[in-house]
């Protein structure tokens, strides 16, 4: 009998006794089908408002809506011109939200409040170009003479370090799966503490302990509690991907949403592993020194506080970007599994460092193994009071090899 | 060659067959001790426990019991001495030939009785098709066979506890220990228990059980070890250190009256509850009936070796 096999077992029987509990299907089931329906409602949306549109009314010049629609093209943008009767039905219009904005008669931007640059940059220069063409025809003039004079040159813009016309969108998809990240390595994190808790609570913990090695039951318990969490993770990284593969999604210029979405589930999945692992032996650590279900909110703030520096680096990324105390912070193995694989979906990732970060969260893991089986030998068997991290460390020291090894 | 030289050779001998065959042997705890930071729990603690016997284990509370049944499943690491199975020392694997049934009882409330059996069968290295045949037995036995789909919490007490016995036989070990097994047991679930005990050792298994019911353990234990202060002081055959104490309990009544024998060292006692003279073991049974006799007519004449309780007492008072 092996300790690998007696691992196996208890991790078997960890994730079979959890995985029959009807909440823990259930909560599969929605959280998968609310995503895959969360991606269709957003594709409409984001199909829906991608151009703006503007109202022309009143006396124009002719050509004014060609004009405009130019204007447009030269920034790039899509728009939709809307002829109106009159200055006053255009000027309702923006008023009920209809139009983003108008150009009255001619030479009147009308908004609801300040209008933004492009909006200001392609109706002025569509009305200075009509009203030019209009004074150039009353002369007699050739437009494009006038033109060579007035504007003799296009000035264009050289980006040396264009910016990424996504990075809102990155950064709150990013955010996002961080969020998801977090809630569940700390969800199933939890659970090893419970269930270590619970087995010493209950008492059952000393007729298992007499049959396996702590480091065993500790393992076992982990690994089962874990291939459960995947299982969860596994099914939200599916369901995003089903939901991106069957939704419409409006072409966004970005080449292959899909297969960026895949690559971060991929992401997920790994960071998911690595940051489950990091925590549930940390928890593991403190749920062994309580015997109590009553005492766990002593412990489990602590994990929490752990964590907290990772969510807040990356909230305030998400809006303005990546720094070098989140470059800092995506190494830190209590820290990298949520801040690393922000960083790779926002795109501000070297493989390299992406690399370093693994070994540093593996190197962790490892320690954490260790410390954790010696304090769960330290304090499985002894109930009552908490007992101090330090005490438990002592009482562990005591290494079976010398009756186990025999 | 001389003696000990041929003990020795028969005992190698003796405990290398019983390793090959895998019979069960003897377990034996070899002058262990024990400190939890400034508490000492156990000083010197040797005992054997013989294959085919069951031994209780005595001490009040805190003398040592529990730590050194733990120290035998590894749940406690001695600071010094060894504890060895024929002859070896003990190590993981052998462990899974023993069954322990702790003080602390404890199953999973929501497992149900047959998967949580099966489960702790297959960590002590069991495969199904054994385990579930050993179940299927154990439960027929204990009538509990329609319960083998409830989950434990729904079990009544007494159900309870005999699941608990049951995790620690269903793998059928070679050494058996029991954590105090009869407490919180009614008069049914005694006899119950320890009639599967005695199964156990004539199929050739170790006992040691502990306990605080020393009738009982006079009823079914062939030896005793009774600790004190993490101590062994006194350990051997029951039969034999009731014979060998140095005195005798007699009450001799002559005509409805307690008589006093006319013998040196006599003295009164009403420990039992029931006056009666205590006289040395050397006065012989014939000799008292003789000068019994002289006296008047017996009415009655009760004559014994000091009960466990006595033994138990003298040990532990200092």
């Amino acid at each position: 009998m092996s300790d690998l096999l007696q691992t196996y077992l208890i991790a078997r029987r960890e994730f079979l006794e959890r995985a029959k509990s009807r909440i823990f299907r259930v909560t599969i089931v929605v959280l998968a089908l609310v995503i895959v329906g969360g991606i269709f409602a957003l594709s409409f949306l984001v199909g829906r408002s991608s151009s703006a549109s503007y109202g022309v009314g009143g006396t124009s010049p002719p050509g004014l809506v060609a004009d405009i629609n130019a204007a447009a093209g030269a920034l790039e943008t899509e728009i939709i011109v809307v002829e109106y009767t009159s200055a006053t039905s255009a000027t309702a219009a923006v008023e009920s939200g209809e139009v983003k904005a108008a150009l009255v008669n001619g030479s009147t931007i009308v908004s609801v409040s300040s209008p933004s640059g492009t909006t200001v940059a392609i109706l002025s220069s569509a009305a200075n170009a009509a009203a030019r063409r209009q004074s150039a025809e009353s002369l007699g003039l050739d437009d494009a003479d006038v033109v060579s004079i007035v504007a003799p040159v296009t000035v264009t813009v050289d980006e040396l370090e264009p910016d990424d016309p996504d990075r809102a969108a990155k950064g709150v998809a990013s955010f996002l799966g961080a969020v998801v990240l977090l809630t569940t390595i700390m969800m199933f994190g939890q659970f090893v503490a419970m269930g270590i808790v619970e087995e010493k609570q209950n008492r059952v913990v000393e007729v298992v302990l007499a049959r396996v090695k702590t480091t065993s039951l500790l393992l076992g318990k982990v690994l089962g509690i874990g291939a459960l969490g995947l299982v969860q993770v596994g099914s939200i990284a599916i369901a995003v991907v089903a939901g991106l593969v069957l939704a419409p999604l409006p072409d966004l210029g970005v080449p292959d949403l899909t297969k960026i979405g895949v690559s971060a589930m991929v992401w997920l999945v790994l960071w998911f592993i690595l940051g489950y692992l990091v925590y549930s032996f940390l928890y593991a650590t403190l749920g062994a020194t309580i015997s109590r279900q009553e005492d766990m909110q002593s412990i489990a703030f602590i994990p929490a506080m752990a964590i907290l520096p990772a969510y807040f680096l990356i909230s305030f990324a998400a809006e303005t970007g990546s720094n070098t105390l989140v470059k800092i912070a995506s190494f830190v193995p209590l820290w990298s599994p949520i801040v690393m694989p922000f960083r790779l979906n926002i795109g501000d990732a070297q493989l390299w460092e992406v690399a370093l970060a693994i070994v540093l969260a593996v190197i962790t893991i490892i320690v954490l193994l260790f410390v954790g089986a010696r304090v769960y030998r330290g304090a499985a068997l002894r109930s009552g009071s908490r007992v101090s991290l330090l005490d438990a460390w002592r009482s562990g020291s005591e290494s079976r090899q010398q009756t186990t090894d025999g | 060659m001389p003696d000990g030289g041929y003990q020795m050779l028969i005992c190698w001998l003796c405990s290398a067959v019983c390793s090959l065959l895998s019979l069960p042997g003897m377990l034996s705890v070899r002058g262990i001790a024990k400190r939890f930071g400034d508490v000492t729990a156990l000083r010197d603690v040797s005992f054997d426990v013989q294959p085919g016997r069951i031994l209780g284990f005595l001490g009040r509370n805190g003398a040592g019991k529990t730590t050194t049944m733990r120290s035998i499943f590894g749940l406690v690491e001695p600071d010094t001495g060894s504890i060895l199975y024929n002859g070896e020392r003990l190590d993981g694997g052998m462990r899974l030939r023993f069954g322990y049934m702790p003080e602390e009882r404890g199953l999973y409330p929501r497992m149900q009785v047959r998967g949580q059996l099966l489960y702790f069968a297959s960590l002590s290295g069991m495969n199904t098709t054994d385990a579930t045949t050993s179940i299927d037995h154990w439960l027929d036995r204990f009538e509990l066979a329609d319960r083998a789909s409830a989950k434990l919490e729904d079990l009544s007490h007494g159900n309870q506890q005999r699941i608990q016995l049951l995790a620690a036989v269903i793998h059928e070990p070679e050494v058996l220990v029991l954590d105090e097994p009869f407490s919180g047991l009614d008069p049914i679930g005694v006899e119950s228990l320890s009639g599967v005990i005695r199964e156990f050792a004539d199929n050739g298994a170790a006992i040691l059980f502990s306990s605080h019911q020393l009738d009982l353990v006079e009823h079914i234990c062939e030896d005793v070890a009774i600790v004190e202060e993490g101590t062994i002081v006194l350990e051997g055959e029951l039969a034999a250190i009731r014979s060998d104490a140095p005195y005798r309990r007699v009450e001799i009544e002559i005509d409805g009256q307690l008589w006093q024998p006319p013998v040196a060292g006599v003295h009164t006692a009403d420990t039992t509850g029931r006056a009666h003279h205590i006289i040395d073991a050397s006065v012989g049974v014939e000799h008292l009936l003789e000068l019994a006799a002289a006296e008047g007519t017996i009415s009655r004449f009760s004559y014994e070796a000091p009960s466990l309780s006595d033994i138990f007492q003298e040990a532990v008072t200092p």
